[in-house]
This record gives structure tokens, sequence and C-alpha cells, in this order.
């Protein structure tokens, strides 16, 4: 096993480098990490200024004053709140919903040797492998069957259950020790206990890892409301801002703080706990 | 990856000597089949009504001709042949390519320069890090219109730093040859930071013994990072590329936002040159109203994708070092 | 198998358990909850509005508020989807049976959800209340109308005007469009109005079939879906479409008096337009309500009749208010469907300046929100003005005519051969219809 260091990296035992070359990859990092939040600088910058000011060429940078109606009128023109309520209890639902059912699924792929389990295992696999988009129509046409069509459980039910978080749980459950699991069989635990007291507390940076992509996939998810919702009160975020672009006239500075808006929460939310999302995603990738 | 055989991992069971080889319906196997099926049932019953049976159904319309209010009639294969009919799919599948490699790869190489920078014991390694993966938790929409502002030729701020060195900008979107590069851009800028943190995490696993040994010997900087950093790292690396290539094979978002704006699809001059084959789906289902089409274009890019993966877990032995 | 229950059971301690047991109950009612019960106790009738337009949000809900109050038991939800996914939207709900009850149709839509049986006739109902047709415009009337039956009393209508700028008229020392113009005066301003140096175009040439080349065709005497004897043809074969697009094209190509077909992909014409930066367009009557919006560079604009080609004419189009055919309240969207196409609606419609009621009589209302503006030349027009093509499935052939013309747009085919190739697909899905 190679997994001598902790993931900040800070016990390592090398030598500091030459202030030369520690100053040269401070310069390329930080250009980098430019490039990477600039256009969001850029856009928060628009987002306060008028339309006038937008289109101007050239362009200027900053605004005159800083138009804080931009924010509000998203929240007049919008149902921009009822978007947010949405938004979280939809992704609040699926994110729990998800961890229950692949996490139960997960484990039963990887411990358990049930018959056809590779052949349904395969089918798991498939459904990672094909475009989401595909799933629209489909499902569309099974809500309104049972007539969720326009109802938050449209939004929430389909998205209970995901193939990737059974695969990913998976590969987690496969990697604990088998001793641990040996040990309860032996005092009489079944599956399901085994499950339940053992190797779920054992899976935490796994279920922490999949509630984080739950979560930023629900948030973020824009075409399915789309086909699914019909009344704006019932949207989400991803969705709404396609209802800020008019149909004639694009108010970019309103777009851009619409825009800003719906995506902000999350990144603030990852910036509080980034150690948390980082490892969460940098652990899916040790174990492949 | 082995499966598990409850019966012969017991370290001695209870009651002395029995055969190792468990019956096949016995107690254990029943016991074992009962919570295997109990527990993947939640799940298994969603994905079924939800996905797989929506796969089956796309299967079939693939084979299938429609009306415009969703009767459809057995046309064998008419839909497949109808792919070459015109350069459409074989432009969309050119494109869908292009993007695949491109995004990939750049984004690759820049996030593995980028991790190996980062791993020296640097001050400021994790603010470094969380902003090089906040694109990644951006929301597409709103990557797709700030971006198409940042690209526009007249009001957008690409073109204005540009001339201020003196360059002249180029009409970044709507440019036939320029579009698709354009995306490349943006995919490769969102794609970033995912890798950027995967190989980091990889990094860290290489122990610090092997540099030192190097070091020691005399071998210098590039020597350490492809005959020590890049065979060890290859685990993460492939699976980065596997994951990446699914997705970028199925690229969408990023044309649909920044392309397209319903009318603006139609009229765009680059909608030839950036369409991808999961745009292309999209438009022959929700636009064109001709699901059969659709159902084939992407049943056709998923048995793309099946063989590509496949390709992949079979090249692994010849690159990928696992200890 | 009954071990394995009963250790699931005892593998859980009590308390487990009824955590267990009762979160699953809770999600279970919270979820009945959020799905939210449709049902209708004491008679109260809830119908569903679909519409596209954002603008006219306002005017909608006025109008709703008011028709809430003569019948107070029956209750209207607007639903908004944003046009580019209106249709798909639709045809999508026909398909799942979740189509609302009233909602906005297009005329180049109408035949292919009428012929599909997708909508309820009014013929009967518009009869027994002794509603006159006549006092409605009679083109608009027949868009709804399919096989002897009516299916839509018109909302609104619209027709495409020469917008222009007179402060880039004035800098240019260019007299303003007069009523007389021809092809030839309307080119000659364009490309004296250019100004490179400013940044300034004399006119644009969008790929906008509405707002473009379906108004020069017409001029030129030509038509778009033409019928021949009971059977339907394009247009596009005849000279009078090719000189119609090459109007447009030869703005761009030759005259160079209006920006590229890559350039307008950008920036929307009329976004450049009220920037400043193009001094005339041909916009339709629709777009008036931006000069509410805009008001700095409303006072210098300013609209005149479109100028004459062989003849005169101008695009004209006209929304109605259709009822699903699977409506479950088909009495009360009827008197929804009334509503809409009486004066009390026409007149929010008019005072709040969207869009030009249909209702004969209204239409004056709406001129008076525009002080200073010509507004009145929309309804002038209505003279001459000739209806949008329609087909048994327009949608289909839109989608060839915009990828067929667009290279005639970038110069890469000539016009002739676009429009021969665009005559030719169009006869084949016009003869599958």
């Amino acid at each position: 096993m190679t997994r001598a260091t902790s993931p900040n990296g800070r016990t390592r035992r090398r030598p500091r480098l030459p202030a030369w070359t520690r100053l040269a990859t401070h310069l390329i990092l930080a250009v980098g990490a430019l490039a990477m939040i600039g256009p969001f600088v850029w856009s928060t910058l628009t987002s306060f200024k008028t339309l006038g000011e937008a289109f101007q060429v050239p362009p200027t940078i900053l605004p005159e004053q800083l138009r804080w109606e931009n924010y509000a009128q998203v929240f007049t023109q919008l149902p921009f709140l009822a978007f947010y309520e949405n938004t979280i209890i939809v992704t609040a639902v699926k994110v729990v919903g998800v961890l229950i059912t692949s996490s139960l699924a997960g484990y039963a792929f990887a411990r358990i040797d049930f018959p056809g389990r590779n052949v349904l295992f395969a089918l798991y696999l498939a459904v990672l492998m094909v475009p989401y988009q595909i799933f629209l129509l489909p499902q569309f046409l099974i809500m309104a069957k049972l007539g969720w069509v326009n109802t938050l459980l449209a939004l929430i039910v389909p998205g209970l259950f995901d193939a990737f978080g059974t695969f990913l749980l998976r590969q987690f459950f496969m990697g604990l020790p088998r001793e641990l699991e040996d040990a309860a069989k032996i005092d009489g635990c079944n599956h399901f206990q085994i499950y339940w007291r053992i190797m779920l507390p054992l899976a935490k940076p796994g279920l922490i890892a999949l509630a984080i992509f739950t979560f930023l996939w629900s948030w973020n998810d824009f075409l399915w409301p789309l086909v699914v919702i019909n009344s704006p009160e019932k949207m989400t975020l991803g969705a709404g801002l396609a209802f800020l672009q008019g149909q004639y006239l694009t108010d970019f500075p309103l777009l851009m703080a619409g825009a800003m808006l719906s995506t902000l929460p999350v990144i603030a939310v990852f910036v509080v706990l980034q150690r948390q999302f980082v490892e969460g995603v940098a652990s899916t990738g040790i174990k492949g | 990856m082995s499966a598990s055989e409850p019966g012969a991992a017991r370290a001695g069971p209870p009651g002395g000597n029995r055969p190792k080889r468990r019956r096949k319906w016995g107690r254990i196997a029943r016991a074992d089949a009962f919570w295997g099926y109990a527990m993947i049932s939640p799940g298994l019953i969603g994905l079924l009504t939800f996905y797989i049976w929506p796969m089956l159904q796309t299967f079939y319309f693939s084979f299938t001709e429609w009306g415009p209010f969703g009767d459809a009639r057995w046309t064998g294969l008419s839909n497949y042949r109808a792919l070459f009919d015109g350069p459409e799919f074989l432009l969309a599948l050119g494109n869908t390519l292009v993007y695949t490699v491109l995004s990939v790869t750049i984004t690759e190489a820049i996030a593995l320069v980028l991790a190996v920078l980062l791993n020296q014991n640097l001050r400021g390694l994790s603010v470094y890090r969380t902003l090089y993966f906040i694109p990644v938790v951006t929301m597409p929409a709103a990557i797709g219109l700030v971006w198409r502002w940042l690209y526009n030729s007249d009001y957008g701020v690409i073109n204005y730093l540009l001339g201020l060195l003196g360059i002249e900008g180029a009409r970044w979107l709507s440019d036939p040859g320029l579009a698709l590069y354009a995306i490349v851009v943006v995919g490769v800028w969102s794609g970033i930071g995912y890798a950027l943190v995967l190989f980091l995490a990889g990094l860290q696993t290489i122990p610090t013994d092997y540099y030192d040994a190097a070091a020691v010997d005399g071998a210098g900087a590039l020597v350490k990072f492809f005959r020590i950093t890049l065979p060890l790292l290859s685990p993460t690396v492939f699976f980065v590329t596997v994951i990446s290539l699914i997705n970028s094979l199925q690229v969408f978002d990023l044309i649909f936002l920044m392309i397209s704006s319903g009318r603006g699809a139609s009229t765009s001059p680059v909608i030839e040159q950036t369409q991808s084959l999961v745009y292309l789906f999209y438009k022959d289902t929700f636009v064109l109203n001709e699901q059969g089409q659709g159902a084939a274009v992407v049943l056709t890019l998923f048995i793309i994708i099946v063989l590509i993966t496949f390709a992949q877990f079979r090249l692994q032995r010849r690159w990928v070092h696992y200890d | 198998m009954r071990d394995e229950w009963v250790s699931l059971a005892r593998g859980l301690s009590r308390k487990e358990f009824l955590k267990l047991g009762g979160a699953g109950l809770v999600a279970g009612t919270g979820l009945l909850g959020v799905a939210g019960c449709g049902g209708n106790s004491s008679g109260k009738v809830t119908l569903r509005y679909g519409i596209w337009d954002q603008a006219q949000m306002p005017a909608m809900e006025e109008i709703v508020e008011e028709f809430s109050r003569a019948n107070p038991n029956i209750t209207v939800e607007i639903e908004l989807t944003p046009y580019d996914e209106y249709l798909s939207k639709l045809q999508n709900a026909a398909q799942g049976g979740t189509l609302p009850d009233v909602f906005w149709m297009e005329p180049i839509w109408f035949e292919l959800f009428a012929s599909n049986d997708i909508l309820r006739p009014i013929t009967d109902q518009i009869k027994d209340n002794g509603i006159d047709l006549g006092t409605y415009p009679e083109n608009i009337v027949r868009f709804f109308q399919y096989q002897g039956d009516t299916y839509a009393l018109p909302k609104d209508f619209d027709t495409i005007g020469l917008w222009y700028n007179e402060k880039l008229f004035d800098a240019a020392g260019v007299p303003f469009p007069e009523q007389s113009w021809s092809w030839q005066d309307f080119t000659d301003a364009a490309v004296e109005l250019t100004d490179p140096s400013n940044g300034v175009w004399g006119t644009a040439a969008p790929l906008d079939p509405q707002q473009g080349h379906w108004n020069t065709i017409y001029q030129q005497g030509g038509c778009i879906v033409c019928e021949d004897g009971g059977r339907l043809r394009s247009g596009y074969d005849s000279e009078a479409a090719v000189a119609g697009v090459e109007f447009w094209t030869d703005l761009i190509l030759e005259h160079k008096a209006s920006p590229t077909l890559a350039e307008m992909t950008e920036t929307e014409p009329f976004q450049s337009f009220f920037s400043e930066k193009i001094a005339m367009i041909y916009l339709g009557s629709w777009n008036a309500v931006l000069l509410k919006e805009q008001k700095e560079v409303a006072e210098s604009i300013n609209v005149a009749p479109l100028p004459e080609g062989q003849q005169r004419s101008t695009c004209t189009n006209g929304l109605g208010n259709v009822i699903s055919a699977d409506t479950e309240y088909p009495e009360e969207a009827w008197e929804f469907a009334r509503f809409l196409g009486g004066d009390k609606a026409m007149d929010i419609q008019a005072r709040t300046g969207t869009v030009i009621p249909a209702l004969k009589g209204t239409a004056g209302l709406w001129v008076e929100q525009y002080p200073g503006f010509d507004a009145q030349v929309f309804i002038d027009e209505r003279e001459y003005a000739e209806a949008v093509p329609i087909s048994p499935d327009t949608a289909k052939w839109q989608e060839e005519e915009f990828a067929v013309l667009r290279n005639a747009w970038t110069g890469k085919v000539a016009v002739e051969d676009a429009c021969a190739k665009l005559a030719g697909r169009m006869n084949n899905i016009l003869s599958e219809g």
C-alpha cells in the first residue's frame, strides 16, 4: 500500500526549491488561476452595469455605479425565490435517496454473491455509457402517465436512482478489508447488519463524494426541468435562467445577475467545504 | 474485482470439517440470494423503470418512423441508412471526435503540468486548488451564457484584451473554422479542475523514496518525470482518461448554450461545423420531432462509446502500471 | 426465507426499526403532499393557459384577473414557456396527454394540430352565442379554420414596418423614409447611411423570413406556399422568390450596407438597432413594446411603411387562442377563450401596448400608447398585407428553409441555385403532408 502521505501534501520530506523556481511556479499557477476565475469576475462586473454600458464598443471594464437594481429585478421579473426553494428541496431529497439506493446496491454487488449478479451489474454499466438526453422524452411520457408532469415529484423521483452512484460505492466497498466482514459473519450477522453497522460507517469518504456529485448534478440540471415543468413557480435554478433570455432583447446585465445568483451558492458551499469536496473527488480516482 | 465466496473465505467454519465447496442451494447461498436481491431492489426497480426501459424503448424507436404526434411505424434499418444520406451525421461525428480528442488531451496535459507544479510543498496549495476547481462546480447554463458573452466579437472582453495587445480579434462563435475550437477552450477550462484534483491525489501516493534514489543517481527533473512520475501515475491517468472520453463524446450543453439559442441555431452559419452527435439527437427528437432518426443517432454514439471504452480497457496492459 | 426476514427485523434494534419506518412514512406523505392535489372540491375549476411571451405576461395576468372576477368559480393558471421550446413542448404534451386547456397557437403550426385532432372546434359555440366573425380580420379568422370548422378566435395581428433612427438619418443627411419609397430608394439610402468609421450600418439583412424575405417575395408578387388547384407547392423556384431573396443578400454581399450573417448571429439586429448601430430595419409591430423599455433611444425612432417592390405588400400574422381536444373542462375553457376574444381582453392588450388586438376597432387604443411614433402605419398596412404561409407541417420545411438559405446569405451558393434546391426539398415535404 502506498498511502503514506496525507492529501494536503504537508508531510512530504522534500527540500525547498530555489527561490526562482518557486517564483516561476507561482507565476504560472497564478496566471492559470486568473484564467479560471476571470470569466466570473467579468460576469460579476457586467451584472452591475446598465444595458447601455454593457453594449459599449470598446467594452467598459468597471460599471459606472453598482446597479444593485439588476439583482432586485431578477427577483421581480421571475419567481427566483421559488426557484431556490424548489432547487433546494429537490436536491436534498435526491441526495438522500441516491445515497440510500446506491449504498444498498453497491454493497450487494460488492460483497454478496447472488445469482445473476454480473448480468445485473452490466445493466448499470450500460446506463452509464448512454447520454442522459435519451431519457428525457421517455421519462416525460412516464411522468405524464403517472400524472406527475409539472410537479416536484417529477423532478425528484427519476433522480433517486443513479447508476453512477452504485458503481462508485461498489468500487469503494470492494476496497474495504474483508476481515471485519468475516468476523461479523462468524458472530452471526446477516448482510444487512453488516452493511448497516460496519460497512456504511467505513464508506464515509465514498458517501461524501457521491453526495457531492449528486448535489452538483441536481443543482445544475437544466434540461429535465425545462421538459417536465410548465409553471415558472415550479422551476429550478438551472432551467430558470432560460427565462431570462428574452425572446427579443437579451438584457445581458440582468442575465449575468441571474447567472451569478444561481451559481454563487454552490461556489460558496464549495469554498467552505472544499476539503471534503476535493478529498471526495480524489478518492474516487485512487480506488480506480 | 474478485467474486466473493463466503463459504470458501471463512476461516475455520464452526462445527468442524465441512466440504469447502458450498452446495448450490445451501443455506448460505439462499441467504445471499435473498439479501442480494433485497438490497439491490430499491435501486434496481427505479433503474429498470426510468432508465433501462427507456433505453430499450429508444433502441426500438431507432427502427421506426414517427408521425408528428407519436404514432410509430416499423421501418427497419432505414433510419440508420438515412444517417449517411447527407453530410450532417458524418460532420457531427467528426465534430464530436475532434472535440473529444482535443479537449481530453489538452485538459490532461495542462492538469498534469499544474499538478506537478502544485505538488512541491508550495504555500497556498489549497487556495490554488480551490480556484482551479471552481469552474467544475459551476452551473453549465451559467458557463455557457458567460462564455458566449466573453466571445462576442463586438462587446466581448476577449477581443478587447486582444485588441490591447494589438491583435485583431476573430469571430469566435460565428466563424465556421473557429467555433468548434472556441468550444474546446471552454470544455478545457471547465474540466481542468477535475483532472487536476485527481492527478494531485495520485501524485501524493508516490513515495518520495523513488525520487530521492533517483536524485542520488543524478537524475534530472525531466528524467524523474518521465521515468517515475508518469508510470506511477498511470492508473490515475487511465481513470481520468476513461471518464473524460465518455463525457466528451457526449458533449451537448456547451453547444446548446453557446451556439444555439432556439431560433439562433438554424440561422447560425456554424451549426454544421459544431453540432455534436448528442446535439443532433436533440434536434431530431425535440425540434424536428423525428424520434426514430434521433434514436438511430444516439444508439450509434452509444456503440462508439462502448467500443472506445472497451478498447481502452484492453490497451491498459500496454501502458498502465499497477503495483 | 423466513429466517432472513426475522433476522432483518432482529438485526435492527427497536429504535432503528421505528426510525426507518417513521422516516419512510414521513417521506411517503411528504412526497404525496409535494405532488400537489389537483382535485376540485366545491365546483371550482382550474384552467391552464399556455403562452410564450414574457413581455405580454402583465397583460395576460390582468386579463386573467378580469376573467376570474366575472367567473369566480374558475381559476386560470398561466404557464409560460420560452418561444424556442414552445412547439416541442406542445408536441410532447400532446403525446403525453398533458396539454394546457387553452393555449396560444401560431398559424404556421395550426394545421398540424388541427389535422391530428389535437384541438377542439368551437364552430357550434360561435354560432350558439351569436358571435360575429366579421368583427375580426378575415385572414386571421381563416388562419384558424380547418375543414369547415373554426378552432380559435383571433387574439392579435401584426405587420412588418420599416423602423428607422432619425438621428442617424440626420447625421448622414438622408431624408426620412416615405410612403413612396421603392426598393431602389431603400438600397440607395442604406448605402449612404453606412458609416464604417462610426460602426454604423445602413440596415440589417438577417435570415428572418417573417420580418425579411417573405415580405420582399410578396412584394414581387410571389408566394411561399402556393396553392395550385388544390395542391400545395413551393413558390421558391420563381423569379419573384429569387428577386425577393436577392434583395437581402445583395445588401450584405454587394452593397456592404448590412452586417454579415455571422455578425448578426452573434448580436441580434434589433439589438444593434436599439444600440443605434443600424439606421433602419424591417421589424414587426410586436417590437413596439421595446420602445417603452429603451426610452432614451425611443425618442429618435419612427416607422414608415415598407418600400414598394413590384407592388406593396407586407407579411401579416396573428395568434389565436385554441382549446385542447382533451380538456377536462370544455365549457369553462370555452368561456375563457370567448373572454379572450372579447373587447375587455382586447382593450387590456391594447392598453399595455404589447400587441395589436385583433378585434376591429380596438387597434386605435394600441396606437395611442406610442405618441411620437407612427404606429398607425402598421394598421394601415393591413390593406395590402398577405398572410404568412401555412401548410400541414410548416415547422418541417422551415428547417430546410434555414439550412439552405443560410448558404445563400454567406455567398457560398448563388441565390438561384439555393432557391431551386429549397423548392425541391419543400415540394417533397409538402407532397408528403
